[in-house]
């Protein structure tokens, strides 16, 4: 699989508060990677360092083929765009002012493309207002055509919809979906709103106290958080022998439970078991969202 | 650099705090053909103004140190330096074109004071008022240049280094003002007279009594004056007076503002390349 971004045992302390903790990630291109984690799991700090806004203390990442270490690793943050926190603009300029002061730190050979990234972030019509005087939702849009300007392949965003009404949400997810869809950007999405992040997100990365938890797709994900009856038995390879003969999907999670991903008559089930010799316990339906799965996955973490 | 120059010139053209700047320049400078015309009208002297068109000394920290917070403190405020840095530009680079700017920022509010000085006290009393040796002339020009640099390179620093925009503009306010008391109480102790100069008074009518040459306790002597010699020299607001005053005559302090710019640039780059952004 080819990365945009891989990250190996990162770390970044602040005195002596670790706010990276030998962090490992693996963002491949193409995706959607939402970085899931609580305020203070490290996220924006994670964000920081590989925009080259801080240095790591420990660890090395590298973007685009170039170790952060390596000297022209510039020129490889010159393919990525980011919104890291609030969006960087000049509030005393208008929407159109901002991104010609974009391409001209970029050195773009001319204004090209301006009405376009305009029109993308749907601030086509705000003319002359300064951005000072536009809603959140309007400068977080500025703030993504602005990263945007240079037509970057990887765009890193934190917390895109922190603050946005339900509208505003609506528009940047709209946004990114259709940036990825049709020009193969690979984004980086920060947040804690899971919900959100469950609709755009193709890998995800959960993160807790500056460690990297879990990475996983979202096909992963959506097999871990798939409707299920959880069986425990006396017997899991009686219990597998009677499943494949019902032709039932399932996943063997120890060696006494086992997950069972179908409308199961339990009492045919439990009859089938009976002829092998072998007790059911429990039997137990679950239903965990992308919440839950965080909630068990950080949970989980803690008590290690 | 010459994309971050180019950005910086178009914002610059933008900002209000450099128009507010230009025109406070030029209306000092006005104000001083002005006052100097209103002179010669009283007492039908013609003045001579060539001294006069480095008048914007003692403004100088005071002006660049204003200009520098606000401007480059919206780098910050408004998070754009963060722009600067994911486009893949080095922290040299744009530690070097804010500096860069703010020399030109500042030299272009000097001019419109002498612009605008040169051009009324032309209008009102002729060109021949503006009169001086050349020597003089290119000396304090030299002087007025490296002296800009010099505060532009301390401001930037404290600008660039300190990310909270209030705090560095209040901090490089602050410190110009430091600089310039600290320049004017050297100034003026140097200046103390070495005695006070004897004196005759009459107690009663035609019967005159002179008195002795005083030494003065306050003049500085020894290695003291010398110490105060060159704080007079390589002081900023110590050279900000003399150049008000006309009273760069000599190279030392051109040399120690180069110091001071090199030495506040290169600390400044060194500790911006360490400084963790948020």
């Amino acid at each position: 699989m080819e990365y945009v971004l891989t990250a190996d045992s990162l770390t970044k302390k602040y005195r002596q508060f670790k706010a990276l903790d030998h962090l490992s990630l693996h963002i491949p291109k193409g995706a959607i990677y939402g970085m899931v984690g609580k305020n203070g799991a490290g996220k924006t700090t994670l964000i920081r360092v590989i925009c080259g806004l801080q240095d790591a203390t420990e660890g090395e990442y590298i973007l685009y083929g170039k170790k952060n270490t390596d000297k022209d690793i510039h020129k490889s943050r010159r393919r990525m765009g980011a919104v890291v926190e609030t969006p960087s603009i000049y509030l005393g300029m208008t929407a159109e002012e901002n991104l010609k002061e974009q391409y001209r730190i970029l050195g773009m050979p001319s204004f090209e493309g301006i009405k376009e990234l305009l029109e993308l972030a749907g601030l086509e019509d705000t003319g002359k207002k300064k951005a000072k005087h536009f809603s959140l939702g309007m400068r977080q849009r500025l703030g993504i055509a602005i990263a945007l300007c240079g037509q970057p392949d990887f765009l890193v965003l934190d917390e895109p919809v922190n603050g946005l009404d339900p509208q505003g949400i609506i528009e940047i997810r709209e946004l990114i979906l259709k940036l990825n869809r049709e020009q193969n950007i690979t984004f980086l999405i920060s947040s804690h709103i899971l919900d959100e992040l469950s609709r755009l997100a193709t890998h995800y990365g959960f993160v807790d106290g500056g460690r990297m938890v879990k990475e996983l797709s979202a096909k992963e994900l959506e097999e871990a958080c798939r409707k299920c009856v959880r069986v425990e038995v006396s017997d899991v390879k009686a219990l597998s022998r009677v499943l494949d003969q019902m032709g039932l999907d399932y996943n063997v999670v120890s060696h006494t439970q086992a997950d069972i991903f179908a409308r199961v008559n339990l009492t045919e089930l439990i009859h089938a078991l009976d002829h092998e010799n072998c007790q059911v316990l429990t039997a137990s339906e679950r239903d965990e969202s992308l919440e839950g799965y965080f909630i068990s996955l950080i949970g989980g973490a803690n008590h290690e | 650099m010459n994309r971050l120059l180019s950005a910086g010139v178009v914002r610059l053209k933008k900002e209000k705090i450099f128009w507010i700047g230009i025109v406070f320049m030029a209306l000092f400078g006005s104000f001083l053909a002005f006052s100097a015309y209103s002179d010669y009208q009283i007492y039908e002297l013609k003045p001579s103004l060539g001294r006069t068109l480095f008048a914007y000394g003692p403004l100088l920290g005071i002006l660049i140190s204003t200009f520098s917070g606000l401007f480059l403190g919206i780098e910050y405020s408004d998070g754009t330096i963060r722009n600067k840095l994911i486009a893949g530009h080095r922290r040299s680079t744009v530690y070097l074109s804010n500096l860069l700017l703010n020399i030109a920022a500042s030299i272009l509010m000097i001019l419109s004071f002498q612009l605008a000085l040169f051009l009324l006290g032309t209008l009102l009393l002729g060109v021949e008022v503006f009169s001086v040796e050349t020597g003089f002339l290119l000396f304090h020009l030299a002087g007025g240049f490296l002296l800009t640099a010099a505060y532009c390179a301390v401001f930037t620093f404290i600008s660039m280094l300190i990310q909270k925009r209030a705090s560095s503009s209040v901090t490089a306010i602050l410190v110009s003002l430091i600089l310039l008391f600290a320049g004017a109480m050297v100034s003026s102790r140097l200046a103390e007279p070495e005695y006070y100069s004897n004196y005759s008074f009459t107690m009663n009518p035609g019967d005159v009594e002179e008195t002795n040459r005083e030494p003065n306790p306050l003049y500085l002597r020894g290695t003291k004056r010398e110490i105060y010699k060159f704080l007079l020299d390589f002081l900023p607001g110590a050279q900000s007076i003399c150049l008000s005053e006309g009273g760069l005559e000599h190279w030392p302090p051109l040399v120690y503002s180069l110091i001071i710019t090199v030495s506040f640039s290169c600390g400044g780059i060194l500790f911006f390349k360490r400084k963790n952004l948020n």
